[in-house]
């Protein structure tokens, strides 16, 4: 089946967007868009009817609370269907890898669900994955840079059974060696496979680029997972897995008492740490000196060109930076008609089409724009990206254009709403990045505040030319000019062949003997 | 929505496996009422369903809880219906029908949902083209109006057209030349099907999208975007007596034509002998093998009985293929089995793609023989009653949670007409699933797969290495003679080889 576009990047992430204040609305949600007015006679098909008066958005609420050991739960009932998502979420990610052992989180999240002590009895892999598939769902276990997280959506008469394998797996993870030697081996295979990808390889060594051997530019390699070892791993899940860092989430099919009583069954025993939490290593962007990377990959059907700029950090403290931020990236990027996708896809058929991400961390962040295109493309596509982070600066949007970047913003936010595990990843959100709930209900207000002025100012301060940086991963010998002038184009530019790229120096290339 | 290619995206630990237990799930999107089992019953769809005058037949799924309302308007014309030639034709309509018509600039279907906090796609698979809006419900009216306009105004210029094209370019190369396993997931309804269309890929080939014109958007207008050829989905936020008299003002008024709409009548024919085939690329990080079988047609009474068994096949991690092949014996790193009915005809393919490091002339006969052992236990041994159960809830599970939102309820509404001819058949589905039988998923296994004969597909890395050649990158997997290597009788490639580059040459 083929998609006018796929959904995945298609909208800015949205880790940071929050849950809304009930009846918040974008901006005259009734007027017509520019260039498209209103038929007022009911014969006149020229032109569309005008819109209704809108209903009210309404948000479930959320009822936060604590158990004595320190655990918070917040249960978001949703009337319905008989459905819960429940959601474990622990303050330990990838930030706290060594440089040398990148992966280290991300694989005691995969352990978890690979053997635990279940009523006094050691369980196997095999038989968890059984368990959990026979309540009809998965045990999903993932890990991000500042969390892990471990979820489940079942039937409402389930909820008891999943919570009670949650909690052992959460708790009492066997974290095997032989198992460790599993994943080890899947996940070396899996970086194989990612190796013939030029959109994954274009990431990795754009984080490399940006954020140099700081906590948030490490890379997982082959010799990275080489090295992780089963204590690394009992050490990292006795020290940050504990009661007082991690999060309950239960949204769905359910009363806040009966989430509370649950809550208080399967985790109340849990006791709390005493062991000093885990030390986050120094997070500073430390960007490499190359503003531009070309990358050979030889015989890949198609280049990844991508873009980064310096973005807002985790800015507890300023809220209207953060939402300002949301805008300028939506005016680029936000939906299928903002300025980029506007000028590489709509224009000049260049791209199935442009995504923007951003990610945030407390030292600072980045934003990036990336493309998939034609080999012969790629001088062209990365200029026109370059041209459109670079042109906000000098040419704010109108109001129109305003108007329908934060009405995406807010109705991507809205649609969330309608499923429990989008209600579920507005809270852990909000949670993993330390910024209160309470945030959600002025968010619709906040994004709607926000001005041309205010995104152009942004613009100027954070995207000028000397912060961009530029990546390319392509077949050379299919477009040697199109290469060759984005290397001419950047005194800088560094141009080397996927098969020398190495991580494990703390740049790109291990260092010339 | 069954997925034939899979989307580029990051791999992630199990990541490949998850998208082998994708397909499965998503044949569980029709489902209906209560389980033999547990306590928990699917909410009836509350459908309403009536035809105008000129054939359009329209479908309410109302729901007050909700603010949104999900516009969606199904066409009975997909990938199979590509003119000869042509192939990838029906989807690159798909995006021309975002571009001009008489009373509309191209992409004010933008301005009318994601400009307003909505959002819009399509997508074509092999029967169908579906284009779905999702809106705050107040301006359910405006997107009516829309959806008529472009049903019967759409003005195509040229300039719009070379540019999507090239975007469509664009969208193959990412999906099949530049995604890993692209090139081998396009391949196969080229092995599967000797006759019907479907054997040509939905998203086609660079030389066959080069080769369409203006007047061919023209002609597929008017031949196939017609009243009685749409069916017109609204779920959601609706009030009943204004969308039905909004649904006549509108749609009332497009004349139904006099010609009648071309229908495919091909009949697939059983395969008569086993064949051989190895698919090279340029750049295979792993090794992998498909077997691939016809299938019968989605509203077959085998169907239910095959995604049954593609479930305990291959759904999850639990499943017989991942516990024995990924996780025993530690020889794929991933295993998967896939029941790809269509409304006329259907495959089946078994697939693997082998661990690292070892010689692929080694490993794919043995995967081969792993993927074969599997499903001759499965259709000749002791199938337990908890694996059937835990089968039950997963398809129960999967369709409560695609009913969570009006989009996932119109498009569960969409594929039964599609794929039964009756929007209530998505409230028997589920039911026909809960009634099967181990019986049952032994006797379609014998008949669709043991007794039945199979392309072995083998897809390796080209001999040469992915190098400068004068005339660019190599173009797409080249069929070549297999098994064994030294011999010298190609097997017949299928017509409907992967694309080419003809020229030169993210997350």
């Amino acid at each position: 089946m083929m998609r006018r576009r796929d959904l995945a990047g298609a909208l800015p992430a949205l880790a940071l967007l929050a849950a809304s204040a009930a009846q918040a609305q974008p901006a005259n949600p009734a007027s017509a868009p520019a260039g498209l007015g209103s038929a007022t006679d009911a014969d006149d098909f020229s032109r569309p009817p005008p819109a209704g008066a809108p209903r009210p958005v309404t948000v479930p609420p959320l009822h936060e609370s604590r158990l004595p050991n320190g655990l918070s739960v917040v249960v978001a009932p949703r009337q319905g269907l008989p459905l819960v998502s429940a959601w474990l979420l622990v303050r330990v990610g990838a930030e706290t890898d060594p440089l040398d052992r990148a992966g280290r989180a991300d694989m005691l999240a995969g352990l978890l669900t690979q053997g635990a002590r279940r009523q006094g009895r050691a369980v196997s892999a095999p038989e968890i994955a059984r368990e959990a598939e026979a309540m009809g769902g998965s045990l999903d276990a993932g890990s991000g840079w500042r969390s892990t997280s471990l979820g489940m959506t079942v039937t409402t008469p389930r909820v008891d059974a999943a919570l009670s394998l949650m909690s052992d797996v959460l708790r009492q993870p066997t974290l095997a060696a032989d198992e460790l030697e599993r994943l080890r081996v899947q996940a070396i295979d899996n970086l194989r496979v990612s190796d013939s990808d030029p959109g994954s390889i274009a990431s990795r060594v754009a984080r490399r680029l940006y954020w140099g051997t700081s906590a948030y530019g490490s890379v997982t390699t082959a010799d990275t997972l080489g090295r992780l070892r089963r204590d690394d791993l009992v050490a990292l899940h006795r020290q940050g897995f504990r009661p007082d860092e991690t999060l309950l989430v239960l949204a769905g099919d359910l009363t806040p008492e009966r989430g509370q009583a649950l809550a208080r069954q399967h985790f109340g025993g849990w006791r709390a740490s005493r062991i000093a939490p885990l030390q986050r290593r120094d997070g500073t962007p430390a960007p490499l000196a190359p503003r531009t990377v070309l990358v050979d990959l030889p015989g890949v059907g198609q280049s990844s060109v991508l873009v980064l700029a310096p973005y807002s950090s985790l800015a507890p403290k300023d809220v209207t930076e953060l939402r300002i931020a949301q805008v300028a990236n939506a005016v680029l990027g936000g939906g299928y008609s903002a300025r980029l996708n506007q000028e590489v896809r709509i224009k000049r058929g260049l791209s199935y089409g442009v995504g923007t991400g951003v990610e945030q961390q407390p030292e600072g962040g980045v934003w990036d724009a990336s493309a998939q295109t034609d080999h012969r493309n790629v001088a062209q596509v990365a200029q026109l990206l370059r041209e459109q982070v670079l042109a906000l600066a000098g040419n704010p949007p109108t109001a129109d254009e305003l108007a329908a970047r934060q009405a995406t913003l807010v109705g991507s936010f809205a649609r969330r709403l309608d499923t429990n595990a989008g209600i579920a990843s507005l809270i852990t959100a909000r949670w993993a990045t330390g910024r209160p709930l309470s945030e959600l209900n002025r968010f619709v207000e906040e994004i709607l505040a926000v001005t041309p002025a205010q995104v152009q100012a942004f613009a100027g301060r954070r995207w000028t030319e000397g912060a961009l940086r530029t990546v390319v991963v392509g077949d050379f010998s299919a477009a040697p000019e199109a290469f060759d002038q984005l290397a001419k184009a950047d005194p800088t530019a560094l141009r080397l062949k996927a098969s020398e790229l190495d991580f494990g120096s703390g740049g790109l290339q291990a260092p010339k003997r | 929505m069954k997925h034939l290619l899979p989307l580029t995206r990051r791999q992630t630990i199990a990541g490949l496996a998850a998208a082998a237990s994708l397909t499965w799930l998503a044949s569980a999107t029709q489902a209906a009422t209560a389980p033999a089992r547990g306590s928990v019953s699917l909410p009836p769809l509350g459908l309403r369903q009536r035809t105008l005058a000129n054939g359009l037949q329209v479908i309410a799924l109302p729901d007050r809880s909700t603010a949104t309302v999900s516009v969606q308007v199904w066409y009975r014309v997909g990938g199979k219906d590509d003119p000869a030639g042509r192939s990838g034709f029906a989807h690159l309509f798909e995006h021309m029908m975002f571009k001009r018509t008489r009373h509309m600039p191209s992409e004010t279907f933008d301005r009318l949902t994601e400009d307003v906090g909505g959002q819009n796609n399509a997508f074509t698979a092999e029967d169908t083209t579906a284009y779905q809006s999702e809106v705050p419900s107040n301006h359910l009216e405006r997107l009516l109006w829309a959806e008529a306009e472009r049903m019967s105004n759409l003005e195509v210029d040229q300039p719009s057209f070379d540019s999507e094209r090239a975007v469509v370019q664009e969208e193959l190369r990412q999906r099949v030349l530049a995604s890993p396993y692209g090139r081998l997931f396009n391949a196969l309804p080229g092995y599967a099907f000797e006759r019907h269309p479907y054997r040509r890929p939905v998203v086609g080939s660079i030389e066959d999208l080069n080769a369409a014109t203006l007047d061919d958007v023209r002609a597929f207008h008017s031949t196939y975007y017609r009243p009685d050829n749409a069916v017109l989905i609204v779920a959601g936020d609706l009030d009943d007596a204004r969308f039905d008299a909004a649904v006549d003002r509108y749609f009332g008024r497009i004349p139904r034509p006099a010609t009648p709409i071309p229908r495919v009548t091909v009949q697939e024919p059983p395969r008569q002998a086993d064949l051989r085939a190895t698919l090279q690329a340029p750049r295979v990080p792993l090794p992998a093998v498909a077997l691939i079988w016809k299938g019968p047609a989605a509203r077959d009474e085998d169907a239910a009985a095959l995604d049954v068994a593609s479930a305990l096949l291959a759904g999850g991690e639990s499943s017989r293929m991942n516990q024995a092949l990924v996780y025993r014996d530690r020889v794929a790193q991933a295993a998967g089995f896939q029941t790809h009915l269509n409304a006329d005809a259907g495959m089946l393919v078994a697939y693997a793609i082998a661990v690292g490091g070892q010689p692929a002339e080694q490993q794919l006969p043995a995967l081969e023989k792993a993927l074969m052992r599997e499903i001759e236990a499965l259709a000749r041994g002791p199938i337990r009653q908890a694996e059937f159960d835990k089968v039950r809830t997963q398809l129960l599970t999967a369709a409560l949670m695609e009913r969570q939102t009006p989009n996932g309820r119109a498009a569960a509404a969409g594929w039964a007409v599609i794929q039964y001819g009756d929007a209530r058949q998505a409230e028997q589905q589920l039911q026909r699933l809960q009634a099967v039988r181990a019986a049952d998923v032994q006797r379609v296994l014998r008949r669709h797969v043991l007794e039945a004969h199979r392309v072995t597909l083998s897809y390796v890395q080209a001999a040469a290495a992915p190098d400068a050649a004068a005339s660019g990158p190599a173009a797409g997997g080249q069929p070549a003679s297999a098994a064994p290597p030294a011999s010298s009788a190609a097997t017949s490639p299928p017509a409907a080889p992967p694309a080419t580059t003809p020229t030169g040459s993210r997350p």
